[in-house]
């Protein structure tokens, strides 16, 4: 609503993004044929009622999550300034990977809430390569992925145990990768409730230019910014903080609500149409089950509080080493969690991060199944 | 950027109406006990606290774009600029739209047997325990008597055993939602031990295309959060006239318990010789007890 600043044009026609989406559209397509072509036509009533019941019940499951999430990545915005930010985050990378590594015990969120609050992180000043670290481990290094999964495996409960120590290998593997390689801002341009922009006090506030620092960060004045305008007693300071901070989480739930959506919606849609023992039937290779397990954890975008008891439905046909893959993999990267770091991050540096997750969990997951004892 | 003031002030009057919407959705599943059909019940209460969220943030949305509207001041400062073009904003609103005109225009449903071969539905053996080879040396240890014996096991599945051991002792096993996953899980771990064992389950009916007539299957899903992640589990059902019951009818059986063998595996059946039509229970999917406490009422 402020007629004085040019729009920030490139974002909605940025190439490499409509490419991706394309790309995953396409893919996603020929899926669909592909597994329609096992379907019964005539069932579309039922497979509406079935996707009705996935659908809906996805997104509720999610909704508590993406709320808490909003709400505090707005809190974060209004309250804690960026110099807070960084004074907590050491300056020697690897304890700054290890201390993100833990920060799930701060903050034991899943994927769903966690994206909204790491993209203000990042914003924020976090490093790219901490808040990476961050949004790897945060949904499985954290109590209560911790106690679902050693409740799931009641019988072998050293499983959660590798679950958290695999997780934060991965993590600090990537961020570690990310800190020496990557330079670039992988970010896409900030959004609108963003750092950088003035709010609360009159419609017409000024706009604060962002300055970009380093890898991305982001640094405006908007905290200490609306400080100044407001000239009044604190008690009405406070109260322009939190009416600033529900701005911010009205305009983040619908940021952040789109593209969980479109995520929610593809994957109930492929469990309405993609048979599971189809599938089983191709995972049985010592090689291949770690495959087809990341394949799984991928498509069923399940949070990762519940992923373990369907990680031990599969007890009976796969080794202990593809569950652990799928426990690590499923909340790292699947469809819906993909289309979320969409909202944050360009199209390519999400490419590279899929890449970076696939392989280093193949390989983690490999070692660990022939050294650590399974059972 | 200068977008009409109509175009914005529309765009805020609409997000205000999707937050209301899905709160309303919310409460109306709440209220209606809907909600069943989507969330586990130790999940509800989160749910039914984002709905609250949900009118607090449609109520503050639509009173600062009334006050903004009417030229008042107002605290709240909205960045959130609408796509520029007409159909980008008609695209982004109908996808927020989309779940809550489905929530109410499509009737509310739980998940049945359709979702269940999709899931899988495994009947031999239980779906919770690693099956590792289990020999006898092992079970002596536990006590040593010819109980023991029948329901041999090892570390990883030493409570099954003992629920086992305890429906064995049972004159009669009455399989409630508490406990349900569990005591299946017992069952098809020791098939064979249960022979003519009186039993009484409900539960929806599942078919598979390789089943004889007499033949289906006893079925409840089981869900940690959402209905994503759902598992069917159930016991192979065997009954002269069965084929006259409908798949996804909800029924009570009363009958003897078996073991019979199903695509080449021996598994748990249960010869029924009453069935009762019944309505689905108002908990329409059943959650495991982790901590067995059910086994005091058995």
């Amino acid at each position: 609503m402020n007629p004085t600043t040019p729009p920030p044009r490139r974002y909605s026609t940025n190439p490499g993004r409509i490419l991706f989406i394309i790309a995953l559209l396409a893919a996603l397509g020929i899926t669909g044929i592909l597994l329609l072509r096992g379907n019964d036509i005539t069932s579309l009533p039922n497979l509406l009622t079935n996707f009705k019941a996935l659908f809906i019940s996805i997104i509720l499951e999610a909704l508590p999550f993406m709320l808490l999430g909003v709400l505090f990545s707005s809190i974060l915005e209004v309250f804690v300034s960026e110099a807070t930010v960084r004074r907590l985050i050491p300056n020697n990378p690897l304890l700054a990977v290890l201390f993100s590594c833990v920060l799930g015990f701060i903050f034991p969120i899943c994927e769903c809430g966690l994206t909204p609050v790491v993209r203000r992180l990042i914003h924020k000043g976090m490093p790219l390569y901490t808040a990476i670290v961050f949004i790897l481990a945060g949904p499985i290094v954290n109590p209560v992925v911790f106690a679902a999964t050693y409740m799931a495996f009641r019988t072998e409960p050293h499983l959660a145990y590798y679950r958290l120590l695999l997780a934060t290998v991965v993590a600090s593997a990537i961020g570690l990768f990310i800190w020496r390689v990557v330079k670039t801002d992988p970010l896409r341009p900030a959004p609108s409730g963003v750092s950088g922009q003035a709010h609360a006090g009159s419609l017409t506030a000024v706009r604060k230019l962002p300055v970009r620092v380093h890898s991305g960060a982001v640094i405006g004045q908007t905290s200490r910014f609306v400080l100044s305008r407001v000239r009044s007693p604190r008690r009405s300071v406070i109260r322009g903080r939190i009416s600033s901070s529900l701005s911010h989480a009205i305009e983040e739930f619908f940021e952040m609500g789109k593209y969980l959506l479109l995520g929610g919606a593809i994957t109930a849609l492929i469990q309405c149409l993609l048979s599971r023992d189809s599938l089983i039937a191709l995972g049985g290779g010592p090689l291949s089950s770690h495959i087809f397990m990341m394949g799984m954890a991928y498509l069923l975008s399940l949070c990762s509080t519940s992923d373990a008891f369907v990680a031990s439905s599969f007890a009976s046909a796969f080794p202990a080493g593809a569950l652990l893959t799928f426990m690590i993999f499923g909340p790292m990267l699947d469809l819906k969690g993909t289309i979320m770091l969409l909202s944050v991050f360009k199209a390519k540096f999400v490419l590279l991060l899929a890449v970076l997750i696939i392989v280093t969990v193949f390989i983690v997951a490999l070692i660990a199944g022939q050294t650590l004892p399974m059972s | 950027m200068n977008q009409p003031k109509a175009t914005l002030f529309r765009h805020a009057v609409m997000q205000t109406l999707i937050l209301l919407g899905f709160a309303i959705y919310i409460s109306y599943l709440s209220l209606s006990g809907h909600i069943n059909y989507y969330i586990a019940p130790r999940m509800q209460s989160y749910v039914e606290l984002s709905a609250a969220v949900l009118f607090l943030m449609a109520a503050y949305h639509g009173y600062h774009t009334y006050r903004q509207l009417r030229g008042l001041p107002s605290s709240a400062h909205f960045h959130h600029k609408p796509p520029r073009s007409a159909l980008a904003r008609g695209v982004l609103n109908s996808l927020f739209l989309f779940p809550v005109l489905l929530g109410f225009l499509v009737p509310d449903s739980f998940i049945g047997s359709a979702l269940a071969s999709k899931k899988g539905l495994s009947l031999a053996g239980p779906i919770h325990t690693r099956q590792i080879p289990v020999t006898l040396s092992s079970s002596v240890k536990v006590s040593g008597t010819s109980l023991a014996k029948l329901f041999p096991s090892d570390k990883y599945t030493g409570e099954y055993a003992k629920l086992g051991m305890k429906l064995y002792q049972t004159d009669h096993i009455q399989v409630k939602d508490h406990g349900y996953v569990e005591i299946l899980t017992a069952l098809q771990l020791y098939p064979g031990n249960f022979g003519s064992k009186p039993i009484d389950i409900s539960g929806f009916i599942y078919r598979e295309p390789s089943m004889k007539p007499n033949q289906f299957v006893i079925a409840r899903f089981n869900i940690q959060c959402c209905t994503a992640d759902a598992m069917p589990l159930g016991i192979l059902v065997e009954m002269s006239g069965g084929d006259q019951l409908k798949t996804d009818s909800w029924v009570h059986l009363s009958g003897k318990l078996g073991e019979t063998s199903y695509e080449g595996n021996p598994v748990l059946k249960l010869d029924a010789e009453k069935a009762e039509p019944i309505t689905a229970p108002d908990n329409v999917y059943v959650q495991p007890s982790l901590d067995f406490s059910f086994e005091d009422q058995l």
